[in-house]
């Protein structure tokens, strides 16, 4: 399935990546509440507008959640364990706006178009490779987990020794790992990755409007959020 | 034996790089007791052995070590960590990285010793403290957090206390390269994996 091709109002994966390298480096400035909160907003439209709306209500949900808790506890006497409530939450709002541009990125790219996009900037194929294995490898990763979770509950293998249980874990998911490996680099090469020829794509891409309007608004937004604080 | 990357090597250091990452990201999790942000790294290092010492075994070639290392602080930089995390990571995995080679990639005792330069790159989230102290400080009082607190870490982040923590980590990663050893003897290399 296609994700980027799909969709008309998907920016490229160059420009996702730009602006969560943006927002990060931005963490370190203070930026008022409420154009923090027009990012979030801003963001979760292009989630909706990409056909993942849990994904948007969800992020802006619990952004609205760590704002009140943390509010609150500022009002709030401060008490030992509340302050380290507040602590915690205030970590996550600090991380929380490049981790969403991260999964924004994440969520709505797949892995050919994140090849294409970063053979255009010629990056060399030692990065261009592990990065794409990186994305494909993810959703496999996650079923592993759950299946060898199963097995070791069928077992009874529990949490109460735990060294047993990380060798019981670890050592499986890395024996999937390397039969992975296989089968990856055995369809990469199937699909002439490694030839150094020019390829012809099934779908470019293409800066369009919707990466102006995504990169410049989140721009903008920050820059008004530092200067307006 | 070609000595450039193929294709199978740079799968192997993608998928190795993800495993290798969540590894770090459970340990990092602890980190929400601010006192355990200290031993982060040498857990990551003890942890991390098995992974890396059979990275070490499957992948012989130059470069490879480098750039599956260089993964994981690229994404910890993406996502909110500030410069010195990958300067870091340079410093130390290029050491690893010539310890390997020296070891002509197959020598156990060098790959020993590589691992546990290696794992010390995770020092670097640490390091940012001290470099950027006063922007760390003046960040978290903004952010609304009591004096108290943030003196509580401050106090502790000198000079000395960050060399032993690299010190500690090294250690921890002869310990997770040891560990990393007897696992794979007792299950990799009967599964013919290595």
């Amino acid at each position: 399935m296609n994700l980027y091709a799909k969709s008309k109002f998907n920016p490229t994966p160059l420009s996702k990546l730009f602006v969560t390298v943006f927002l990060s480096v931005c963490i370190s400035f203070n930026t008022s509440a409420l154009f923090s909160f027009a990012l979030v907003a801003f963001i979760s439209v292009f989630c909706m507008l990409n056909s993942k709306s849990k994904l948007a209500i969800k992020s802006i949900t619990i952004y609205l959640l760590l704002n009140i808790l943390s509010f609150d506890f500022i009002l709030s006497s401060y008490d030992f364990l509340k302050n380290y409530v507040l602590f915690l939450v205030i970590v996550a709002k600090f991380f929380y706006l490049p981790f969403l541009g991260g999964i924004f990125f994440v969520a709505t790219s797949d892995v050919s178009s994140i090849i294409v996009s970063l053979e255009k900037v010629k990056l060399p194929k030692t990065i261009i490779i592990p990065l794409s294995v990186i994305f494909r490898y993810f959703p496999t990763f996650k079923e592993d987990r759950k299946s060898i979770k199963d097995a070791m509950k069928m077992r009874g293998i529990t949490f109460k020794n735990p060294i047993r249980y990380l060798e019981y874990v670890s050592v499986p998911t890395i024996i999937s790992a390397t039969n992975i490996i296989d089968d990856i680099s055995i369809s990469a090469e199937t699909k002439c990755i490694s030839d150094p020829c020019k390829k012809e794509r099934f779908f470019d891409v293409k800066y369009t409007l919707i990466d102006f309007i995504f990169i410049s608004f989140v721009i903008l937004i920050q820059i008004f959020g530092i200067l307006y604080d | 034996m070609s000595k450039s990357l193929n294709v199978k090597d740079l799968v192997t250091i993608g998928v190795f790089a993800i495993l290798y990452f969540f590894i770090a990201f459970i340990v990092a999790i602890l980190g929400v007791f601010p006192i355990f942000i200290f031993v982060i790294p040498f857990l990551t290092a003890v942890f991390g052995g098995t992974l890396v010492m059979l990275f070490m075994s499957k992948v012989n070639k130059p470069w490879a070590l480098f750039i599956f290392g260089m993964i994981p602080p690229c994404i910890m930089w993406a996502m909110g960590h500030t410069y010195i995390v990958p300067i870091t990571a340079i410093l130390f995995i290029g050491i690893a990285e010539l310890i390997f080679r020296k070891g002509k990639f197959t020598s156990l005792k060098y790959n020993t010793f590589s691992y546990s330069f290696f794992s010390c790159w995770g020092t670097g989230a640490i390091i940012q403290m001290i470099i950027l102290k006063e922007q760390y400080i003046k960040a978290q009082i903004q952010a609304g957090i009591s004096e108290e607190s943030i003196n509580q870490l401050v106090n502790l982040i000198t000079l000395p206390t960050f060399i032993l923590i690299i010190v500690i980590t090294w250690i921890g990663g002869l310990i997770g390269a040891f560990v990393g050893r007897k696992m794979l003897k007792k299950h990799f290399e009967k599964a013919g994996i290595v």
